[in-house]
């Protein structure tokens, strides 16, 4: 059974079509609501998470703030809910959390801009040029924040396994495409995607760990996970403890081994890097 | 059942889904090399035809040539591949010769771009920076194709009912999905889809025939079909020209009647 991200672009029945799609697929249908536990276990405030879910980064934010804290939060929460059980997610950041997972299919709802201005009208009552300006302005802020929040434009269709035209058809209709594709063999999981997923999984909450420990919170450093194997690598300033640090993530549940190829800098020095 | 339209970019294997969708829903599928066989009726020299669906008019072509004559015989013949047949058409600007009928469905099959690029490298043994560049040159001809032939940008996801990555589906996965979604009741014929259908085929048929008449390639035209009745505006080079025009659009099957809103006014000739 494949793991479903519906983004949904319309401003229309996206959330129905995805309860639908769960519905047919015996799946749960999750939301923005998994990513809140998650940001509690990081210490990343939920009010913050929301603003980075719903709403664009200011310019100076994104000149004075780190968003690697909060990819990782949500990182952490989607690839652990991934793992756990068949899920149909809907919302914005779904596209960017679980790369190189060969059984999640992502699909892009997309309509012509009228639909959408109908849509808008309906539901908040306003004129179609207020809505246009609406929808042009929520697109902007959207783009601008996922563009800062995974460096990619949320409009290509190469990131996406599909991408379903919500202009002429009804919410059945895309069920259906949407549930045909997701039983195809290409997305169903393997012994190999789910390791790949157990690993990715095991890194983030590695990442996600480290947040809770302020000496470790903007360390920048690699990690991967291998079967339980973690491999850290980078740079970490001399005030750092790489025994400390191996302490913490032998601790983590699910990591049997780490390695370490860190380098330690001057703290100085780190500061140039 | 619809219309399929299939449209993918410079590698992968849009003619096989195309096959393969035919094969499943009883389809025939017809590819460029027919469109472009069909439209030669049209008086439009096959040699053109190629060069303007394969590299895309260079800047001063733009400038200085009207294609609209093109678009008017593609279309024509599309409409006339795609009438009363199911059809499968796997090739460039399918997606845009029938605008608001209801039952096309219209895919564009994508992939990642390093998956293109070893396709690319691999059909024509190229280098991997080569693959790339040729990739980059014919995704940049077939803008400006469709952006000079009816202003739409391709890679706008709105003007397809269906994108497909490639990267990881495999054709039959594809054919799955376009048969599922071809066999939606929003994408089957109704009364007013036909008619919407019937109407552009007229216009553009009777309008790439006038263009295929020597006398009145000349002339600066619009035509308008609705339900049989067609309407024919513009200006022709001396009044004689009516009468040719007349019995030229009364001969189009489908035609009804026609009026027109014609002027006169002779080529400008230097004295």
């Amino acid at each position: 059974m494949a793991v479903v991200t519906i983004f949904g672009g319309t401003f229309g029945n996206d959330e129905d079509l995805a309860r639908s799609v769960a519905k047919a697929l015996d799946c749960r249908f999750v939301s923005r609501e998994i990513f809140v536990d998650a940001a509690r276990r990081c210490e990343v405030p939920e009010a913050k998470l929301n603003d980075i879910l719903e709403k664009e980064p200011h310019w100076w934010e994104r000149w004075l703030e780190n968003l690697r804290p909060y990819r990782i939060a949500l990182q952490a929460a989607m690839s652990e809910a991934a793992l756990s059980e068949n899920l149909v997610y809907l919302g914005h950041v779904s596209h960017g959390l679980l790369p190189g997972i060969r059984h999640v299919i992502r699909v892009l709802l997309t309509a012509p801009v009228e639909y959408q201005i109908e849509q808008v009208r309906a539901r908040q009552g306003l004129e179609p040029g207020a809505a246009r300006h609406f929808i042009e302005h929520v697109n902007k802020a959207r783009t601008r924040r996922l563009m800062a929040l995974f460096g990619t434009d949320w409009r290509d269709p190469g990131q996406y396994a599909l991408v379903v035209n919500m202009g002429q058809v009804s919410v059945a209709g895309a069920e259906k495409i949407i549930t045909r594709a997701a039983l195809l063999d290409e997305y169903q999981v393997t012994a190999a995607s789910r390791l790949a997923l157990a690993s990715l999984a095991l890194s983030s909450k590695v990442q996600a760990a480290l947040l809770n420990y302020p000496r470790f919170r903007d360390l920048n450093i690699s990690v991967v996970a291998d079967q339980g194997n973690v491999t850290l690598t980078g740079i970490i300033p001399v005030s750092v403890s790489e025994e400390d640090l191996r302490h913490v993530i032998e601790m983590i549940p699910g990591v049997t081994k780490v390695i370490t190829d860190l380098v330690h800098l001057p703290s100085r020095a780190v500061g140039y890097v | 059942m619809p219309i399929i339209t299939l449209y993918q970019g410079a590698s992968g294997s849009g003619q096989e889904v195309a096959a393969a969708v035919a094969d499943s829903l009883g389809y025939r599928s017809v590819g460029r090399e027919l469109l472009v066989e069909t439209a030669q009726r049209y008086g439009v020299p096959k040699a053109k035809l190629n060069e303007i669906i394969d590299r895309g008019p260079h800047w001063w072509e733009r400038l200085l040539q009207d294609l609209r004559p093109y678009r008017i015989a593609l279309q024509a013949s599309f409409c006339e591949l795609v009438q009363g047949a199911n059809v499968v058409y796997h090739g460039h600007l399918g997606h845009e010769f029938l605008p608001g009928v209801t039952h096309v469905l219209k895919v564009l099959l994508t992939a990642p771009l390093q998956d293109r690029i070893q396709q690319v490298a691999a059909r024509q043994k190229l280098s991997h920076s080569s693959a790339r560049r040729y990739i980059e040159e014919v995704d940049q001809a077939r803008s400006r194709r469709l952006m000079a032939m009816f202003g739409v940008d391709w890679r706008d996801n709105e003007r397809y009912d269906l994108i497909l990555n490639m990267g990881k589906l495999k054709v039959d996965g594809a054919r799955r999905i376009i048969a599922e979604a071809a066999r939606l009741e929003e994408y089957q014929p109704t009364t007013a889809s036909r008619q919407v259908f019937q109407d552009i085929s007229l216009t553009s048929r009777v309008h790439a025939t006038l263009m295929a008449s020597p006398s009145i390639r000349g002339a600066a035209l619009d035509v308008h079909a609705e339900g049989g009745h067609v309407q024919v505006t513009g200006r022709i080079d001396h009044e004689l020209l009516e009468q040719e025009l007349l019995k030229l659009v009364e001969k189009v099957p489908g035609v009804v009647n026609v009026t027109t809103n014609l002027y006169v006014l002779p080529p400008f000739q230097e004295p």
